[in-house]
């Protein structure tokens, strides 16, 4: 076979790498037998692919596994709740899958109804509507990897619960992204818990349906920053104890970021909790509490209320009596107005001024061992205000209590407790530092 | 594969662990930083989770990832741009591109190869001089291992443009290698 020098020497190239027929080693092989430069180019070839081959080898970082189990949980979630979005009202644009997402769950104690909607129904009866499962979509092979790996952290059957037609389960209580912002709605049972967490999700996604915030991927993969997205009539569940009644809702980064930025001096530090109770509102640590209390406070227009007791974790509540928690927290988290319930079927939009429940904040410090200070409460007159106007406003039980001190303690005074539990609601968000970027250049 | 795309994480989680370090050698060495491949190979991983509706059983889950990966790494390296000379504040200019390139790589905890160390600082220098395409191949067939017909499958070429490519580069990396070579036998 007639060849020129270039094809030779492409030749001589796959002859290194075995990769001739057996026509062509024939060729080859006469050549080297009888062209030097032929064997010399040969002995080049080879000694530049061993010294391409001989280049080390570097293991993939420990925490790329970690960081990717988060993306492809998260790419889990939101390829899922795409395509469920664009069977609702027009939400195409949250087809595109983001690449990160910010979580939130607002916990909700014992305490705080929500209106599920106009009627005079009874509270059972109110639940029962809220908890009506949503149309469950059929298992993509995203939402199943999800709900396979809700399984089995959760050991809850949560297939069985799409095939009784229940709502699926979000993977929640993991940390996406070293910035992860997670409010937890705990409730006084699994109902409540899911007629809260729908109701939520309900105002979130029609209040905030425009503020998705969309990272580059670039950004997101660096943990840099979070993206947004809703999960509408999702539930969370708190894995580590799956019967917990925790839901947890998303919320748009730039209104995630919004509470650590409101609620923080920006300085944060890994593990980071703020948790917020309408009851006493805690939040942990010293910086964040001062903050929220001040927050808080002007809100209240009063002087932020001085710390007491620190306890074990520097839990610090607020109680500002005279601020609507529910408004309270919607504007911290963006959340808006959150319509409130009241247990004899009345159900209102919960503007601050119309609202026949209101929420006393509370502010404490728990005591450390070190101290002997009491837990500030709530006067107990103004609870007992507020618990007369509740009754008023309802026809027939309270709808609300406000928490006067811990969420197990009723309220005081001369009037008779409410007839249900404490309530109370709790944000808890917490969030880390992201990684520092390092520099390319440095060595 | 098919218990991936059933939908069990964990089934794709054990795939990543056991392509993730060729995956991550694959970017670095096309892209020439260390961080970036990371990054890639992350989203290499989740891109290919994401794409799982896209894939066909006639190719190994190998192939998927890797075309993704190197596809990545590619358009990666293209944005970011050729390298240039950096002014090496420690130890002051430094000689040639390829050295500034050599030692932004930073091998760091990888194993060390058959020759010195400076030896694979001027070779993986040399790769990053190589057209992106060309380095493509090179870094799938000598440091991968990958056949023609594999890497052909990953790049979507004919294996004849596999063949001519990969000859191509290497006689590109010839000139500085066995110059080199040449060069320290003198002395």
């Amino acid at each position: 076979m007639a060849m020129n020098r270039e094809q030779l020497s492409e030749l001589l190239s796959a002859y290194v790498d075995g990769e001739v027929t057996a026509n062509e080693r024939a060729v080859v092989e006469g050549a080297l037998r009888t062209d030097p430069q032929a064997r010399q180019l040969l002995e080049e070839l080879r000694r530049t692919a061993a010294a391409v081959s001989a280049l080390p080898r570097h293991a993939a970082p420990a925490s790329l596994a970690v960081d990717l189990d988060a993306q492809l949980e998260r790419a889990q979630l939101l390829s899922g709740f795409g395509r469920r979005a664009e069977g609702r009202s027009g939400w195409g644009k949250w087809q595109t899958p983001l690449k990160a997402a910010a979580m939130l769950a607002v916990v909700a104690g014992a305490g705080w109804w929500f209106a599920f909607g106009p009627g005079s129904q009874t509270p059972g009866e109110k639940i029962a509507d809220a908890t009506k499962p949503v149309s469950v979509e059929e298992s993509t092979s995203s939402s199943a990897a999800l709900l396979t790996t809700a399984s089995r952290e959760s050991g809850m059957d949560i297939e069985s619960r799409l095939a009784a037609g229940e709502d699926p389960v979000v993977l929640v209580n993991h940390s996406f992204e070293p910035e992860q912002i997670r409010l937890t709605v705990t409730a006084a049972d699994t109902a409540e818990r899911d007629a809260l967490t729908r109701q939520f999700t309900a105002q979130l996604t029609s209040a905030h349906a425009e503020n998705l915030a969309h990272r580059k991927p670039r950004a997101a993969m660096h943990g840099r920053s979070v993206g947004a997205f809703y999960i509408e009539g999702k539930q969370g569940i708190n894995y580590n104890n799956p019967k917990e009644k925790q839901v947890l809702v998303r919320l748009p980064v730039d209104q995630a970021q919004a509470i650590i930025d409101s609620v923080s001096s920006g300085v944060r530090s890994p593990k980071d909790q703020l948790a917020l109770q309408a009851g006493p509102v805690r939040a942990q640590g010293p910086e964040k509490s001062q903050k929220l209390i001040e927050l808080l406070a002007q809100k209240d227009g009063t002087e932020p209320a001085k710390p007491g007791k620190v306890n074990d974790f520097d839990d610090v509540a607020l109680r500002t009596p005279k601020v609507n928690l529910v408004d309270t927290l919607g504007e911290i988290v963006g959340l808006g107005p959150i319509a409130a319930n009241s247990l004899d079927g009345n159900t209102k939009s919960n503007e601050a001024e119309e609202s026949d429940v209101s929420a006393a904040v509370s502010a404490e410090r728990v005591a450390s061992a070190d101290t002997n200070e009491s837990k500030k409460e709530l006067p107990p007159s103004l609870v007992e205000k507020r618990f007369e106007r509740a009754r008023t406003a309802s026809r027939s039980t309270p709808s609300a209590t406000v928490s006067a001190g811990s969420a197990a303690r009723p309220p005081e005074g001369p009037e008779k407790a409410p007839a249900h539990r404490d309530q109370f609601v709790t944000m808890v968000v917490e969030f880390a530092l992201p990684k520092p970027k390092e520099s390319i250049r440095s060595r | 594969m098919e218990q991936v795309k059933a939908g069990q994480t964990q089934s794709y989680g054990e795939l990543v662990r056991r392509y993730q370090d060729r995956v991550f050698n694959t970017c670095w060495r096309i892209c020439g930083h260390l961080e970036d491949a990371r990054d890639l190979t992350q989203e290499a991983f989740l891109k290919a989770f994401e794409s799982l509706d896209s894939y066909r059983q006639e190719s190994g889950f190998y192939t998927w990832i890797f075309r993704v990966a190197t596809n990545l790494a590619i358009s990666h390296r293209r944005t970011a741009g050729r390298r240039r000379a950096q002014f090496d504040g420690h130890s002051g200019l430094v000689r040639s591109q390829a050295e500034a390139l050599a030692r932004r790589m930073e091998p760091g905890e990888g194993e060390p190869g058959s020759g010195d160390q400076d030896e694979c600082m001027r070779v993986a220098a040399l790769l990053q001089t190589l057209d992106d395409d060309q380095r493509a191949i090179v870094v799938l067939r000598d440091i991968e291992g990958f056949d023609y017909q594999q890497i052909a499958a990953i790049l979507g070429l004919p294996a004849g443009t596999v063949k001519s490519r990969l000859h191509r580069a290497r006689m590109a990396l010839r000139e500085g290698i066995v110059a080199a070579a040449t060069g320290s036998k003198r002395t």
